[in-house]
């Protein structure tokens, strides 16, 4: 514990814990009414219902705090509960939010000690377990007014869904699916200026995490704006990133903590199953901000020429390791594509083959067209895999196999194990030689006992796969069970080196003689 | 995303060693004081890991498919390796009566098995086990700074740090689920 | 040992079966009796190794040891399934590192047989009673059984669980018994 004499003067500051939590209520308060009217009155059982349930359960725990003039005790319970209840999307059951609070104060926050103390957000703690947990009832999204089940403009920019239906003016206002407090920017912002006025929040955290993942969208071929405007990065920016207990002090960390929020909810918006992924990054970045603060802490007074050496030595040393990966990745890379340019082309003869390779579900089969040495056409037979996610997948992997003509392409993000299982097919293919998968039928004739028999051959490669008999004039009781058993016995065989039915010896022996005689045509051996 | 690129971050990230493979977690509790030395202590901690992991995956690219082979080796190669910790002073000395390299081992040992029985080609595994080693500094660097802050808070006296570091541990492990890359 | 320090050093030393061995009962249970098996080998391998050894018993001797015991570890990591095939689905890697981790080896030098049967058990106890914690609220069963229809936190399961159990559980019982020396 810390434990040290205080000496003075002071400068003193008129806000208390009280006022602190009081005024940032207020800011949220544009949200709640926002979600109130855009999902009607169940959003305020979700936003204010988890605040006020949060407060309950925080009592046993602080007493003091709380009394006739205070019946909120410091606010501060309320503000975790009402930061998780607007994060909850508007179809979440009645239960959520009850067991959501228990989580916020007990585990995110009573069991570190209380107010100040907590190293994570515990609005985060609890919607991370939430949304772990219970997968469907966190993310049952709605239409505003009329409650229609609907997917939300962050799953159809990441085109999880089949178009972008939503435009710039209807995310600003909120009226589009999403969590209930986090859909209308325009409320939002109304809070942040209304907190930023006041110097509850500075602009260097909501500022960094806003403009990195507007930047890196931009990378990743997504419009920005539209990449700002939704999900519920506004509302993380202004609200759960700024958190005064859990967020950096000084103003260098706080500039790389709001780029490291940034930086990785991009990457997990669009490399993860995870369509959002505000929780996870500001999670990691809370248990990395007092990191943060002691490295960019600033130099001491008569330290900075010391403070230069040290950065430059490790910085020398992290870009040493960086430059180290790139290389090696690099490495890897030219040593790939050599492997592959010295097999210039598919060394195959031209013709049409076909493949098996183990899906997500199932086997996928495909059928592909080699000409000149080159793959001209595939085409997806039979798979099992989920029609909306493995039908783009193979036309995106379709094109990059005929352009890049060649086999280890980029798999399709968010379809690997499909992806994994048209390549395994494609593989498949092109390991098999022509002859061997073409089939033929042959005709054969063979002297049996009464008069001729005609059997027709399938062959698949070298392999026989059917054998019919076509005309005979045998005595059908005798002969019928014969030929079955004697086609049973050559498929099983593959020759007809086998022994004759007992009772039909001629028959037999002429339906021998018909199979080779079509062996013979097609060549077998 | 490439599937080196994802095995590389997934190791660092999804399946950290500690944090979600819960190897190393007791040299953390015994090793990782103090968030400024840390950064030098993690880096000798991860440099022997990593000699360690790369002598054993050199030589299970030589011996046949036995796991039983395997984990001696591994076990010898976690030996090593922490002996070149001994040799660079860490790890000396005893604790409760056993030889404080005792700590170290599971996860020297452990990771190798960990990254041997990976679905991935044996000259990719490079890229996990540097993942790994990377995964497990972060982890080193990221516990002794959580430490640091549960001891400096004013928190009540009957909430002992040790139990906390735990449920602290439990809050990064949640954090990295979100970042298993596809 | 210090009453104060005796939950840290029960719970430290088990670290790793603590958090990794504890999904369920069953498994828990599973570990609870490995450890015993483990650390009954162990003290007897310990008495032989030092007659054998003419020097005072040093690195060699517990490198030998410690050699020993990840055998024997991974003996039961194999065999367990193949003789009680039930145990296969509650069985995971972290059995077979059992024979690396401190608390198999603690207090084997010690001629005392009594104190080290009566540490390993508090630990058995201790791992049962986190895996029976977890297993209820990651899946709402305790054994296998259904306890109520549905788990409560099912990410419990996981390395969350496996790290916050047996968090929340130590710091509970160092509350208990800071209660009871601010009682005394």
């Amino acid at each position: 514990m810390a434990n040290f004499e205080l000496t003075g003067p002071y400068i003193e500051n008129e806000d208390t814990i009280e006022k602190n939590m009081l005024n940032v209520i207020l800011a949220m308060m544009p949200a709640v009414i926002a979600a109130y009217i855009f999902f009607g009155p169940y959003a305020l059982y979700l936003s204010l219902g988890t605040a006020l349930l949060s407060t309950v359960i925080e009592f046993p725990f602080d007493q003091k705090s709380y009394s006739i003039k205070n019946p909120l005790g410091d606010g501060s319970a309320f503000l975790a509960g009402l930061l998780l209840g607007l994060t909850l999307p508007p179809g979440a059951p009645w239960w959520i939010p009850v067991l959501g609070a228990f989580l916020t104060i007990v585990i995110g926050k009573q069991v570190f000690g209380g107010i100040g103390n907590n190293i994570f957000n515990p609005a985060l703690i609890a919607r991370g377990i939430l949304i772990l947990s219970w997968a469907q009832p966190m993310t049952t999204w709605q239409e505003p007014f009329d409650g229609v089940s609907s997917a939300t403009p962050l799953a159809e920019m990441l085109g999880e869904t089949s178009a972008v239906t939503v435009g710039y003016w209807e995310l600003f206002l909120g009226n589009v699916a999403g969590s209930i407090g986090e859909t209308s920017a325009l409320a939002l912002l109304i809070g942040g200026l209304f907190l930023y006025i006041n110097e509850y929040i500075t602009w260097r955290i909501p500022v960094s995490y806003i403009v990195s993942v507007g930047v890196l969208s931009y990378f990743f071929g997504v419009d920005p704006l539209y990449a700002v405007l939704s999900g519920g990065l506004m509302f993380a920016a202004i609200f759960m990133a700024t958190d005064m207990v859990t967020s950096p002090v000084t103003k260098d960390a706080r500039l790389v903590y709001g780029i490291g929020c940034g930086v990785f909810t991009v990457l997990i918006r669009h490399f993860t199953v995870y369509p959002e992924g505000i929780t996870f990054a500001i999670l990691l970045m809370n248990g990395s901000a007092y990191i943060f603060d002691t490295v960019l802490e600033g130099p001491r007074f008569g330290e900075v020429e010391k403070r230069k050496q040290t950065f430059k030595r490790w910085g020398s040393v992290v870009l040493a390791s960086i430059l180290f990966l790139a290389l090696t990745y690099g490495a890897t890379l030219v040593v790939q594509n050599l492997a592959a340019d010295v097999e210039e082309g598919f060394p195959l003869a031209d013709g049409v083959y076909t493949g098996r390779g183990e899906g997500a579900y199932g086997d996928i089969e495909l059928e592909i067209n080699i000409s000149s040495g080159e793959l001209i056409s595939i085409e997806v037979l039979n798979h099992q895999e989920s029609e909306n996610i493995a039908d783009p997948a193979f036309e995106t992997l379709i094109n990059r196999v005929l352009e890049q003509q060649r086999l280890d392409v980029e798999s399709v993000s968010g379809a690997t194990l499909t992806s994994q299982g048209f390549i395994a097919a494609l593989e498949n293919a092109l390991d098999t030689e022509e002859t061997e998968k073409e089939l033929t039928t042959e005709t054969g004739t063979g002297g049996g006992m009464n008069d001729d028999i005609v059997v027709e051959v399938q062959l698949e490669g070298d392999e026989i796969t059917a054998i019919e008999v076509i005309e005979h004039s045998e005595t059908e009781d005798i002969a019928g069970p014969a030929f079955a058993e004697l086609i049973e016995s050559v498929l099983a065989a593959q020759s007809t080196d086998v022994d004759t039915v007992s009772g039909a010896t001629m028959s037999s022996e002429g339906f021998l003689e018909a199979v080779n005689d079509a062996l013979e045509e097609a060549n077998y051996e | 995303m490439n599937d080196i690129l994802t095995v590389f971050l997934n190791s660092i990230f999804a399946e950290n060693i500690v944090f979600i493979s819960f190897l190393g977690i007791l040299l953390l509790y015994k090793e990782a004081r103090g968030l400024r030395t840390s950064f030098k202590k993690g880096l000798k901690f991860s440099a022997a890991l990593l000699i360690s992991i790369l002598l054993g995956w050199v030589l299970a690219g030589w011996l046949p498919e036995n796991d039983f082979l395997l984990l001696w080796v591994f076990w010898l190669t976690g030996i090593i390796g922490i002996f070149v910790l001994y040799s660079w002073n860490e790890l000396r000395g005893s604790w409760l009566n056993l030889p404080r390299i005792i700590i170290a081992l599971p996860l020297f040992t452990g990771s190798q098995w960990i990254i041997q029985h990976q679905n991935v080609e044996y000259f990719e595994r490079i890229y996990p086990i540097l993942g790994t080693v990377i995964g497990f500094y972060l982890a080193f660097v990221l516990t002794a700074g959580v430490r640091e802050q549960i001891k400096i808070s004013e928190i009540p006296g009957y909430l002992k740090e040790k139990p906390l570091l735990l449920i602290a541990i439990s809050f990064f492990a949640l954090a990295l689920i979100g970042f298993n890359f596809l | 040992m210090n009453d104060k320090n005796m939950l840290e050093k029960i719970i430290l030393p088990g670290l790793l079966p603590l958090v990794a061995g504890t999904t369920s009962v069953a498994q828990a249970i599973i570990f609870a009796l490995s450890c015993i098996v483990l650390v009954v080998i162990v003290k007897i391998l310990y008495r032989v190794l030092s007659n054998i050894l003419p020097q005072e018993p040093g690195e060699i001797l517990w490198i030998i040891l410690l050699s020993l015991g990840l055998s024997f570890s991974f003996a039961i990591y194999i065999i367990l399934p193949e003789i009680l095939p039930f145990t296969g689905e509650h069985i995971n890697i972290y059995l077979m590192f059992l024979g690396l981790t401190p608390v198999i080896y603690i207090g084997s030098e010690s001629k005392n047989w009594g104190f080290r049967l009566a540490y390993i058990l508090a630990f058995a106890a201790l791992i049962v009673l986190t895996g029976t914690v977890r297993e209820f609220i990651g899946q709402g069963k305790i054994m296998g059984l259904s306890i109520i229809d549905s788990a409560v936190i099912p990410i419990i399961k996981g390395p969350v669980g496996g790290f916050m159990i047996p968090g929340l559980l130590w710091l509970l019982i160092e509350m208990v018994f800071a209660g009871e020396e601010a009682g005394q």
